[in-house]
């Protein structure tokens, strides 16, 4: 019998019937106590009647050519919208450009024409991921420009200072149209007062951000990259304090900064549980995470940004590739045992913290400190990230597991595998939820999986004098033929 | 064979990125993941949705990963955890998580030697094994592997539930395993 018949809706049913003949019903019996996969599945039929089963397995044939049919179709439309907006965009940009060409020679905007618009446009203090986005998309575009822009001066104070209202206009501009085709905000920055602010030009020209010099006119710089391929707003903010400009600086004027605020969450990276208290710094500027691993953090530039908590590895990353996370930072434990550190009034932190029902908190209270450890052998290691007092293992040991691993494994590859697992091991001792956290290649995790499942029982994680549940970190190497 | 049949089409899709591709290679196995769905989350429309949901989830990991060596095990794997999942998601103390994660454990991935396909074979390790089983599990094992009997002949024969001999053999079986692997 073909694979496809043998688990299909209408044999199933004739079993549930009692419509086979006996050898028939023999090799069903057999092949479900051969496949567990097959037997799960008849337990789940028995709750309904050989009627519902019938017209659930008509439904869901139904179900699945309907939902085949409504994926196709969705996949057209984000092209159609991206090709519309690229259209709509390349035509404000047109317009803008020609309102923009006129105005480039002139020096003086109005102040106080500017600080009204700050406070008609200020809006929400954080942005938004995609804003972030957006704002980076134009912050890094404009840092890839052919100008000859010293990328030191970006982050002077003087630019800082001088660049972010992107609302400002000069006095015979089209203000209205300007602010409205901006889309990022910021907060009001007071120190406006002694900086001079020349221009703003917003263009919607392709990727092409050239700086421009003094004088010099618009056309001839955008040319030759007018040709756009995708358009990326750009917003060039030519403006620097007089009193505090370079006179070596050959006419290249301030640059595009970033100043923008976020929210995020630091977390571990194997529990997924918030980290409360972590660090998160750039330059000089800090934030910490609060009960629930929530931060809020201005981001200035885009040096890197560190993110750092005790026992786990310090991360250094890049403005864009926290935003593309989601502003959500991940954390791995530091393998490194904090062995030395002295946990004091361990009972009382409990005490004043468990006020319920949680058992996904615990394991980060009990382990105030985030004690790491780990036990290993020549092809196994295990990593525990609690601190409990006595911590699941094999029975027997990692050891003699690591010589069971060696000598049930199916396979002995060229050269090093490795995979890393992690389940939690019950307070009963047995395993559950095992996740593949990494591996080389997935022939090696399945194997894993099930010299883990087939392989010694382990003895449960033990605090206070009871058992309990312990996530374990258990990463195997398949060592190569020597 | 049909885990080259099944190879083959997921290939296929790799190459297409097709979903009626992927159809063709999920609708026989349907029936088991709405099987298993329903066992695990009780609920007739929860699991029908379930159904589809795995089909989405294995349109993205197929792509992901590497053609795994056996779909149809790979398959099992994916729909319990997403079972687990779900039942997670809805209060990790629920009493069907717990028990989810409790079974899920006793389904082992080798082929227990009285499954092979072959004649079971009387070795001597198996024999004394049989022997240190409990009555009731040996004769289980007897009437189902030797005598061929159905599980519902053994359940009328010993005047039990069929669900009763079942997990019977089960547990015979694990019983043997544990003993050959000691002494071997």
């Amino acid at each position: 019998m073909s694979e496809a018949r043998k688990y299909s809706i209408n044999n199933v049913l004739k079993y549930l019937k009692d419509k086979l003949s006996k050898k028939e019903r023999y090799a069903f019996d057999k092949e479900m106590s051969k496949d567990p996969f097959l037997a799960d599945a008849m337990d789940g039929f028995s709750q309904l009647s050989p009627e519902e089963l019938l017209s659930d397995g008509a439904k869901l044939d139904l179900r699945l050519k309907e939902h085949i049919a409504k994926k196709k179709t969705r996949k057209l439309i984000p092209y159609i919208s991206i090709a519309a907006s690229v259209v709509i965009l390349f035509g404000i940009g047109t317009l803008m450009l020609y309102n923009n060409v006129n105005k480039i020679s002139e020096r003086n905007l109005a102040q106080d024409v500017n600080d009204e618009k700050f406070t008609d446009t200020i809006k929400a203090d954080y942005l938004s991921p995609e804003d972030s986005r957006k704002l980076l998309d134009e912050f890094e575009t404009s840092k890839e420009s052919e100008s000859s822009l010293n990328e030191s001066e970006l982050f002077d104070d003087k630019a800082k200072v001088s660049s972010p209202k992107k609302e400002m206009i000069s006095k015979n501009k089209a203000p209205d149209k300007l602010v409205e085709s901006i889309m990022i905000e910021e907060e009001a920055m007071p120190e406006m007062d002694d900086v001079e602010l020349e221009e703003l030009i917003v263009d919607e020209e392709p990727a092409v951000i050239a700086y421009q010099q003094k004088g010099e006119a618009p056309e001839a710089v955008l040319s030759g990259k007018a040709a756009g391929v995708e358009t990326k707003k750009t917003i060039r903010i030519r403006g620097v304090s007089s009193s505090r400009r370079k006179s070596s600086r050959e006419g290249y004027d301030s640059s595009p900064v970033l100043n923008f605020e976020i929210q995020g969450t630091i977390i571990d990276t194997y529990t997924k549980e918030p980290l409360i208290g972590a660090m998160i710094t750039q330059n000089n500027n800090g934030a910490i995470s609060d009960m629930e691993g929530n931060f809020n953090f201005r981001i200035e530039d885009d040096s890197l940004i560190q993110v750092s908590f005790i026992g786990y590895k310090t991360e250094e990353l890049h403005v864009r590739e926290l935003i593309e996370n989601e502003n959500i930072i991940e954390l791995e434990t530091d393998e490194i045992a904090l062995s030395e550190v002295v946990v004091v009034g361990y009972g009382t932190n409990k005490k004043a913290l468990n006020t319920g029902a949680v058992s996904e908190v615990d394991m980060q209270i009990e382990t105030p400190e985030n004690l790491s450890s780990t036990i290993r052998t020549k092809n196994a290691r295990i990593n525990y990230n609690s601190g409990f007092e006595n911590h699941a293992e094999p029975v027997g040991g990692i050891k003699k597991f690591g010589k069971y691993l060696k000598s049930n494994s199916r396979f002995s590859p060229e050269k090093n595998m490795k995979v890393i697992l992690e389940f939690y091991v019950y307070d009963t001792g047995r395993l559950g939820e095992i996740n593949v956290i990494k591996t080389d290649e997935q022939k090696y995790s399945d194997e894993a999986v099930r010299l883990l499942i087939e392989g010694p029982e382990w003895t449960p994680a033990e605090n206070n004098g009871k058992t309990v549940r312990e996530l374990v970190n258990l990463k195997i190497t398949f060592e190569k033929n020597e | 064979m049909n885990q080259n049949k099944d190879s083959i089409l997921i290939k296929k899709y790799k190459d297409t990125n097709s979903l009626e591709i992927l159809g063709e290679l999920y609708h026989p196995f349907m029936p088991l993941v709405y099987g298993v769905c329903l066992k695990y989350l009780k609920n007739r429309e929860t699991s029908q949705d379930a159904v589809i949901d795995i089909f989405e989830k294995l349109a993205v990991e197929l792509k992901k990963h590497e053609i795994p060596v056996n779909f149809k095990t790979w398959l099992y794997v994916v729909t319990k955890n997403f079972c687990l999942m779900k039942l997670r998601k809805d209060g990790s103390e629920s009493k069907a998580f717990k028990k989810m994660s409790d079974e899920i454990m006793d389904n082992g991935y080798s082929v227990h030697p009285l499954d092979k396909d072959e004649d079971v074979d009387l070795s001597p390790v198996l024999k004394a094994c049989m022997e240190k089983l409990k009555e009731k599990q040996r004769i289980s094992i007897e009437m189902f592997y030797y005598k061929k009997l159905t599980y519902k002949e053994i359940a009328v024969n010993l005047k039990v539930d069929e669900k009763k001999v079942k997990s019977d053999i089960q547990n015979a079986k694990r019983n043997l395993k544990i003993c050959i692997e000691n002494n071997d």
